[in-house]
């Protein structure tokens, strides 16, 4: 008797997941079917040789022929209009020129413009999605063709400075640019980089809206070059001032104290040397934080990275002058990096001198070096050690890259002042 | 010129023979019974016969295996006249001719004559001094450094070292083998090991006084001054020693010079596609009761450091 209901039963269950599982596949074949006349491959085409620089995807939100991408995608071109020009190549291979109206390089979109758009576009979203909702994203992975790749929704990712859409799908070179859909067709993101297996991320679709509305108001940008720098300016400043805004939430590390996480965005590890574990004749706590977000300006140049590290070392087993050559191999800036290229940035400077601070001596280095395309942005750091001790000492070290002057020396000072010895 | 001086390739660092002609007549060759007797296998067994005529001295070419040069000309004469400052080439050899009263210079004082006392022991004061100097290393590495410190690579360090400090003072000694006919090598020996410890004493000195620079430059002009003076005074030593060169001090200093030259070009190729990438900053740290000043305020630091970041915008 049981048999006999459990088969029906077991019919019905596999049958339901047919049918969702066609359902699926009619969702993303007809998304593709509607979505392909208004998704295109946007090429970077080297004007010496006559052929493709870079490729991405992107496309058209407006029957005016304005069509959204990422700011990587062209990000050739902005530097370097004369050596390189832009077109695209719609779904029945006919390519055409295309313009570039706008960039926003923080979140790494921009905005083109073709005088031959197709009687098709796609529309922006305005719902929210919930976290497990399907979506679907297009682009035109490796150059192999124009594709749909089908995902989930995974919300916001969080401890961002930028805001960015966790997509559970696998997004390839060349998909860069492209629209992500929701079950309805419209678009909710733009594909821009991908992290581990099955993991991506999106812009959220609100960012080309403000893109669009500032088109909207007659905008128009001639100096791309200019527009980046105050964008980049503008974030930057902004995040820091953030950061130092408020009165510095104190927190211990043994007996030093140091500044708690200074903004939600960064993440924070920390992790220590064991005089048994490591076989060594000191002991050292570090709790280090770190924002991890990069923004792209050209193939050669990330900014945006901003850490520090906080390290308490004691010994009982080391005389003063072994414990101070110790702490020299410390006592060293962090890495940047964000670029190698001297067109880039300009050699580091530096000022180290012995400081006071909070009634103890410190040795303090601070080095910083100039961006040449960015004029008032710095690579800066800052590295800190206490020299009053002969059985335990803090190294502390700050790095930011793309940061202004002020920002730079407001932030370090601001973590200096912090750090102090529990009396 | 009632006589003539002939003297042997008188290059400085060489002991030159010289002789003094003895009436009018003088005779230089191979042969044991020449008045100058050159060991050149390519000077014939009598080649030149020097005759005084009058005030003149004239030589004549005895044997003509090899061509004679005066002054760079080939003497095809019988007999040629010869001047005080003529240079006569003959197989080889050179030979310089100088006036019996010509300048000679002032009496060099031998420096080193208590050094010299030293090698009155043999091999066992230079060995003594070397392994004295390498325990002292060892000695200050552990004081230094023995966070993680390895016993036998440092011991593999300082027995590299002295091998260095053996093969320099070899070196030396087979220069002053070949230009004084003496190797004094347990000398060069005792002095290359003082060279080590001096460097040692030199490198701590200069940290300390580098270090309220708070300069990278100025702790790098240090480390490279410290390597300057005792190299200075390691060739000063070892050429007066070795050789007989007129003014070891000149030559020190050119030694010196290249030696820090070929260095400079190793750690600093000139291929710079790398300086741009690393800040080079002050790295010395002394521990507490080395430190005599309070350091600035924190406000007058960060101002320095804006004037730093000014500078870069301009």
């Amino acid at each position: 008797m049981h048999r006999l209901i459990a088969i029906p039963l077991l019919i019905a269950s596999l049958l339901g997941a047919a049918m969702q599982t066609v359902a699926q596949v009619n969702t993303a074949s007809s998304l593709f079917e509607r979505g392909k006349q208004a998704v295109y491959q946007i090429r970077v085409i080297d004007v010496a040789s006559g052929d493709k620089y870079s490729i991405g995807s992107g496309f058209q939100v407006s029957a005016d022929g304005l069509i959204g991408t990422n700011f990587h995608v062209v990000s050739a071109f902005v530097h370097e209009p004369r050596k390189y020009r832009l077109e695209y190549i719609r779904s029945d291979g006919e390519v055409h020129p295309v313009t570039l109206l706008l960039t926003d390089v923080v979140h790494d979109l921009a905005l083109l413009k073709t005088d031959q758009p197709s009687e098709t576009y796609l529309e922006l979203a305005t719902g929210e999605l919930v976290k497990g909702d399907r979506i679907y994203s297009m682009g035109n992975p490796l150059d192999l063709g124009m594709s749909i790749i089908e995902g989930t929704y995974n919300g916001l990712v969080e401890n961002s400075r930028y805001r960015k859409i966790l997509f559970s799908g696998s997004l390839n070179a060349g998909m860069s640019g492209g629209p992500a859909l929701d079950s309805s067709g419209k678009v909710m993101g733009i594909n821009v980089s991908r992290g581990e297996e099955q993991m991506s991320f999106l812009v959220p679709v609100e960012h080309l809206r403000a893109l669009l509305a500032e088109h909207a108001t007659g905008a128009e940008v001639t100096d791309h070059a200019e527009r980046i720098r105050n964008a980049l300016l503008d974030e930057q400043n902004s995040f820091y001032q953030s950061l130092i805004s408020q009165p510095p939430r104190e927190k211990a590390l043994g007996a030093l104290v140091i500044p708690d996480r200074l903004a939600e965005s960064l993440r924070c590890w920390g992790h220590s040397v064991d005089e048994e574990d490591e076989d060594e004749k000191y002991t050292s706590a570090h709790q280090h934080c770190r924002a991890e977000d990069n923004i792209f300006v050209t193939q050669q140049l990330y900014i945006g990275a901003f850490q520090y590290d906080f390290e308490l070392i004691n010994t009982s087993e080391l005389n003063r002058f072994q414990f101070y050559t110790l702490l020299q191999e410390q006592f060293a800036h962090p890495s940047f990096g964000n670029t190698n290229d001297k067109e880039q940035v300009d050699k580091f400077a530096c000022e180290d001198d012995l400081v006071r601070i909070n009634d103890h001596r410190w040795k303090v280095s601070t080095c910083m070096r100039a961006y040449k395309k960015y004029k008032g942005l710095f690579d800066a750091s800052m590295t800190m050690v206490s020299m009053d001790f002969a059985d335990r000492a803090a190294v502390v070290t700050v790095s930011a890259s793309g940061i202004s002057a002020e920002k730079a020396v407001a932030v370090f000072q601001y973590i200096a002042e912090t750090v102090k010895w529990k009396q | 010129m009632e006589a003539i001086v002939l003297q042997v390739e008188a290059r400085h660092g060489r002991v030159a023979e010289t002789v003094r002609s003895n009436g009018d007549s003088l005779r230089v060759g191979r042969a044991y019974d020449n008045d100058l007797i050159l060991t050149d296998p390519h000077v014939a067994p009598y080649q030149l016969h020097f005759r005084r005529e009058g005030q003149q001295w004239f030589f004549a070419v005895r044997e003509q295996v090899n061509p004679v040069f005066l002054n760079k000309q080939r003497v095809t004469e019988s007999s040629c006249p010869v001047n005080p400052g003529d240079e006569i080439t003959v197989g080889r050899t050179k030979l310089h001719v100088f006036p019996v009263d010509h300048a000679v210079e002032p009496t060099r004082k031998l420096m080193v004559s208590n050094l010299r006392a030293l090698e009155n022991h043999g091999t066992f004061l230079p060995v003594l001094a070397l392994i004295g100097v390498s325990l002292v290393d060892l000695a200050i590495n552990f004081f230094y450094s023995s966070t993680n410190l390895k016993w036998l690579e440092q011991v593999y360090v300082v027995l590299f070292s002295a091998l260095i400090c053996v093969v320099w003072a070899g070196l030396w000694a087979i220069a002053g083998r070949i230009l004084r006919q003496q190797h004094h090598f347990g000398l060069q020996l005792i002095i290359v090991s003082g060279f080590s410890l001096l460097m040692t004493a030199l490198a701590m000195i200069s940290n300390y006084i580098a270090f309220y620079s708070f300069n990278a430059a100025v702790e790098e002009f240090f480390s490279w001054a410290i390597y300057a003076i005792a190299l200075l005074v390691l060739f000063r030593l070892n050429f007066m020693i070795a050789t007989n060169v007129q003014r070891p001090l000149l030559a020190s200093f050119i030694a010196t010079s290249l030696l820090l030259g070929v260095i400079y070009g190793v750690y600093y190729p000139w291929d710079d596609e790398e300086f741009e990438y690393e800040p080079v900053y002050s790295e010395i740290l002394l521990p507490p009761p080395l430190i005599v000043t309070d350091g600035q305020t924190t406000q007058a630091y960060f101002e320095d450091v804006s004037d730093a970041f000014g500078k870069l915008q301009q």
